[in-house]
């Protein structure tokens, strides 16, 4: 499908699209928190996928390559806009749901409240399940740094969706 | 592994990765890169019609210019007359521009390669 895709074949990226997207705009939501936002920057991962397909020697490395792509395109985003929003503007403390739709926009509403690099860290660590080390490598942010990054921004994700912890996996907390 | 996620975070982000409907934004992808590909052609087209106005208009300046070369380069450097015409004739591959022009490409290629 990639080497189609690499080719020209419209149907292939187009199907390449379709696998990916979701996995994509997820990532980009829960990085900026903003859906209209994240499909656009999203959208634009996917262009310049298109553009540089050509390049991709190895097809199998694909997914880590659109990763990367991914990653860059919100880290240019976040260094030309700083879109981190006060945390008093965003409503009060998250209450409690069950509801997907409602817990992700909790879950971004809090993630908005850390700065970009802090926050694109937390995202690939719980989004993405990278390491520490793997993190670094994709974003040039020192390993002890992102290490930082994690430890705190979990403690404040933890304090903004402490009303979560009697619901969603509440009995694995001590 | 270096991390130590936090396990209510770690569900909260498994919940929140939802599936998202795809039609409208892979519609949008495949929209975009069209446009990509009409601009790219339209910018193909433009350059093939200005090369070929450019040949078009520069032809005779082209033809001229060639005229003059094809006539220059055989020209001889040295006269050699009667008495000494056979060594004239011995060296006259290297007797004319076009050995000299030869000569002086095969320099500067060779000079390049030891400077750089």
């Amino acid at each position: 499908m990639v080497r189609l895709a690499r080719n020209g074949d419209r149907q292939a990226f187009s199907e390449l699209v379709s696998r990916r997207q979701a996995w994509v705009r997820n990532l980009m939501r829960r990085s900026c928190g903003d859906s209209v936002l994240a499909d656009d920057l999203s959208q634009q991962v996917f262009l310049q996928a298109w553009k540089a397909l050509p390049q991709l020697h190895e097809p199998g490395k694909f997914g880590p390559w659109l990763k990367r792509l991914a990653v860059n395109e919100w880290l240019q985003y976040a260094r030309r806009n700083d879109p981190v929003r006060i945390a008093d503007e965003l409503r009060d403390e998250a209450t409690a749901s069950d509801d997907p739709a409602r817990i992700a926009m909790d879950l971004d509403a809090a993630l908005a409240t850390l700065a970009h690099d802090a926050r694109l860290c937390i995202v690939l660590a719980y989004h993405e399940g990278m390491t520490h080390d793997e993190i670094a490598q994709l974003t040039d942010i020192p390993a002890g740094t992102v290490k930082s990054h994690i430890r705190r921004g979990t403690v404040r994700l933890r304090e903004q969706l402490a009303a979560y912890a009697g619901v969603a996996g509440g009995e694995q907390d001590s | 592994m270096s991390t130590d996620r936090d396990p209510l975070l770690q569900k909260l982000f498994d919940v929140a990765s939802q599936g998202l409907a795809d039609d409208a934004f892979i519609a949008g992808v495949m929209s975009k890169i069209d446009a990509l590909r009409r601009r790219a052609l339209i910018a193909w087209a433009a350059t093939g019609l200005l090369l070929a106005l450019a040949a078009w208009l520069l032809t005779p300046t082209i033809v001229g210019a060639v005229d003059l070369l094809s006539q220059a380069l055989p020209q001889s450097l040295v006269e050699f007359d009667e008495p000494v015409a056979l060594i004239g004739q011995a060296l006259s591959p290297l007797n004319s521009v076009a050995a000299i022009v030869a000569i002086g490409v095969l320099v500067i290629v060779y000079a390049y390669r030891k400077i750089f």
